[in-house]
């Protein structure tokens, strides 16, 4: 559905490059996650699909078309909810919706019942009257995803939408993006958090510095072996002439005196080498693992850095 | 057309929930109408009374005429000049005004004097001509100055002719005028009162406006300006919120959404007009000032309020989209407008300016806005007088428009 081939994208003088020739496929009906930490690219990753920032290099496709010559359709085609709150907070829901529902083009006759749709879709039913600046952050996210579905879109990009959202809200917004999914939209969504990210997408690129450092299904990239660490925590810390003497023979990072991770392919060999080591140091094992145990553990090891710099951002 | 019909709903609801916002754009210019009317009204009365200069051509012989004129000058309030007979047109001295009355005193004024006051309609005693921008109070006063003189004049005539007299006791009437009569004199003596019109532009525009006269456009076309705050704060709200994002998505271009903020304003300075001139028409002279006179020309005024508005939005619109914060809007536009207020003589009017600076009136947008008022309220000119000052604020608004426009591509 959408193919990105060699995008570049230089910003300023300077030029600063935000975006390292990027490849993607979005196929359709997928749930595209875009993870990277702030300042990845993802936002301009975006604003170059919807036309909204000029490209410096490379193609957009949109269903075969490249998206700056048809930009009216792709425009069309795509319900995008930014970042920021875009609407007017001096407004209640209802009039926010009404108006960007005709300045949308909505027929009139179909505009109640596609505004209907987007409040049930995002559960504002309750809140409709009142002003959008007396929401909280959670019902502003909702509503803010209300106005991206009130073109009915085929494909629907959402800028970290639950950024400052408390539980319920977000659980609404993901299951809401589940559901939209299943009735066969097809979803692009950027995040710095990896747990969402998991939990909705069935695809993730993790962008960062402008490039793509790992693309696919999440299922797969947690399995990707070439990258996997063996983790093994001891009972007792292990003596250094051992470690040195493991190191020789492994790629072995010690995390401290009782841990060590082994980067391998082949986690077999590692263990059967370890096994008489660690007998005839009377040393216990307390915790093995093998893979990634999550999109977080992956990140840091292609990036040597946290996604988020802390974990309330 | 429908989104653009959309876009015009929107901002008008925007706007009327903004009610903080609108109650300064009326609040603020009635209040200033008000105070500063009623507070100015002596300094302009002041104003006008220093300069109170009359001429007095005499075409009559005797001493009758002389003895007028002694009694006129009596009067430290106003100072006479004796124009020669063939001295240059009374008439556009006055209209210039050089002067701001002039007494004709006629070749017959004795036989005059001696007939007036009947109730016959003999000739009026003498001419009195008004410079058009004299205020009523001051007229009278100077009205009352020349009766008193006449009245005067009369006594003295009636108590030295004594064969009179008997022929007066035979009548009704008292032997002598008491001070019953003399009111009652005073209301007769019949003065042929015209007012000179003035055709030339360059001298009517030296006129000076009355307190409510100045105050009421001054301060209208001030507050027509502080459409700023509403405009910029809706605006900006925008540009920061990422709904013009969303409205680009919508394929809505910069020129749509800044036409469509022209409209709904427009309206806000409309309504501003009409209810600051209710202001002085009605207001003013209920806790004792002037009455403002209705406009000379009502099309006049209509244009002049539209190119106004349209340059105060634009200007708006071209700060809205500078500035990146609302405090850096209301910040940007409250200086500018005090700016531009100061120097077009709106805080302190232009005639009391020293020259240099009366000439530097003309930078200010406001100050064209002000003259075109003053052209309708003040110089009873026709609507096509507005014509010059409406083209330059129209120029100034498209301009602005232009720049909001063009800056706007860019930032957003
Ligand atoms: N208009 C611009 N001019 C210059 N540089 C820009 C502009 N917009 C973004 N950038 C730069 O491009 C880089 C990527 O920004 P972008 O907003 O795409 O990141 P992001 O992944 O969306 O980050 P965040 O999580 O904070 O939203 C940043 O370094 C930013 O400073
Ligand atoms: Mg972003």
């Amino acid at each position: 559905m959408i193919q990105i081939k060699d995008l570049v994208k230089l910003y300023g003088s300077p030029p600063q490059t935000v975006l390292n020739h990027v490849e993607l496929n979005i196929p359709q009906g997928s749930v595209f996650g875009l993870l990277g930490p702030n300042g990845a690219g993802k936002t301009t990753l975006l604003s170059i699909l919807l036309g909204l920032v000029p490209k410096t290099g490379g193609s957009v496709l949109f269903d075969g078309d490249e998206v700056e010559q048809h930009l009216a359709e792709v425009r069309a085609s795509i319900g995008f909810v930014p970042q920021d709150f875009a609407f007017y907070p001096m407004l209640s829901a209802r009039e926010n919706l009404n108006f960007f529902a005709a300045a949308a083009g909505v027929p009139r006759a179909l505009q109640k019942s596609q505004i209907d749709f987007c409040v049930h879709t995002t559960g504002l039913q309750n809140h409709i009257d009142k002003r959008a600046q007396n929401f909280s952050g959670g019902l502003k996210r909702r509503l803010n995803l209300a106005i991206g579905l009130l073109n009915q879109p085929k494909v629907l990009c959402l800028d970290e939408p639950t950024v400052g959202i408390d539980p319920h809200s977000r659980n609404f917004i993901l299951e809401a993006i589940t559901e939209l999914n299943r009735q066969g939209m097809t979803i692009i969504y950027t995040s710095h958090y990896m747990e969402e990210v998991e939990q909705i997408c069935d695809r993730v690129a993790i962008i960062d510095h402008g490039r793509i450092l790992i693309c696919g299904h999440i299922n797969e990239l947690l399995k990707s072996r070439n990258l996997a660490k063996l983790s093994v925590q001891m009972d007792k810390p292990l003596p250094a002439n051992i470690l040195e003497n493991l190191r020789q023979r492994f790629s072995i990072e010690s995390i401290n005196e009782t841990h060590i991770e082994v980067q391998t392919d082949d986690p077999l060999t590692v263990i059967n080498a370890l096994s008489p080591v660690l007998t005839e140091a009377n040393l216990g094992i307390e915790r093995i693992h093998y893979g990634f145990k999550n999109l977080e553990e992956l990140f840091l090891t292609l990036t040597h850095k946290h996604l988020r710099d802390n974990a309330d951002e | 057309m429908n989104k653009f019909i959309a876009l015009l709903k929107k901002e008008a609801l925007v706007l009327s929930k903004d009610w903080h916002g609108l109650l300064v754009l009326f609040v603020m210019p009635a209040v200033f109408i008000l105070i500063m009317s009623l507070a100015m009204q002596n300094a302009f009365d002041e104003q006008q009374n220093v300069i109170i200069e009359y001429a007095i051509v005499n075409h009559s012989e005797g001493e009758l005429g002389d003895e007028l004129i002694g009694l006129l000058k009596a009067d430290p309030a106003f100072k006479a000049t004796i124009l020669d007979q063939a001295a240059a047109p009374l008439n556009s001295l006055v209209a210039s005004e050089r002067y701001k009355f002039a007494i004709v005193i006629p070749e017959d004024f004795p036989q005059r004097l001696a007939a007036g006051g009947d109730e016959n309609g003999a000739a009026p005693v003498l001419q009195v001509l008004i410079a058009p921008t004299v205020k009523s109070y001051l007229k009278q006063l100077f009205v009352a100055l020349v009766r008193g003189g006449i009245v005067q004049l009369r006594m003295a005539q009636l108590l030295a002719d004594g064969g009179s007299l008997p022929q007066q006791s035979d009548s009704s009437e008292s032997d002598l005028p008491d001070s019953q009569n003399m009111l009652a004199d005073l209301s007769q003596v019949d003065l042929s009162l015209s007012y000179v019109m003035d055709n030339n532009n360059n001298n009517a525009s030296s006129a000076t406006p009355s307190s409510v006269q100045q105050n009421v456009p001054a301060w209208l076309i001030f507050a027509m300006f502080f459409v700023i705050i509403p405009i910029s704060t809706a605006f900006i709200i925008e540009k920061q919120q990422g709904t013009f994002v969303r409205l680009r998505l919508l394929n809505l271009s910069a020129l749509h959404l800044m036409l469509a903020k022209l409209a709904p304003y427009y309206v806000v300075n409309l309504i501003q007009m009409a209810a600051m001139i209710a202001v002085g028409m009605a207001v003013v002279p209920l806790l004792g000032g002037d009455r403002l006179n209705w406009p000379s020309s009502a099309a006049g005024l209509f244009i002049i309020t539209s190119a106004a508005s349209f340059a105060a939005i634009g200007f708006a619109l071209l700060i809205a989209t500078l500035a990146k914060t609302t405090v850096q809007a209301t910040t940007m536009g409250g200086v500018f407008n005090i700016i531009f207020g100061a120097l077009g003589g709106i805080m302190v009017p232009k005639f009391v300016m020293p020259p240099t600076m009366q000439e530097i009136t003309v930078v200010s947008p406001m100050s064209w806005g002000l003259e075109g008022f003053l052209d309708v309220f003040l110089r009873n000119q026709p609507w096509h007088a507005v014509l010059p000052e409406s083209l330059a604020l129209l120029g100034f608004g498209v301009v602005c428009l232009i720049a909001a426009i063009f800056l706007f591509k860019r930032l957003v």
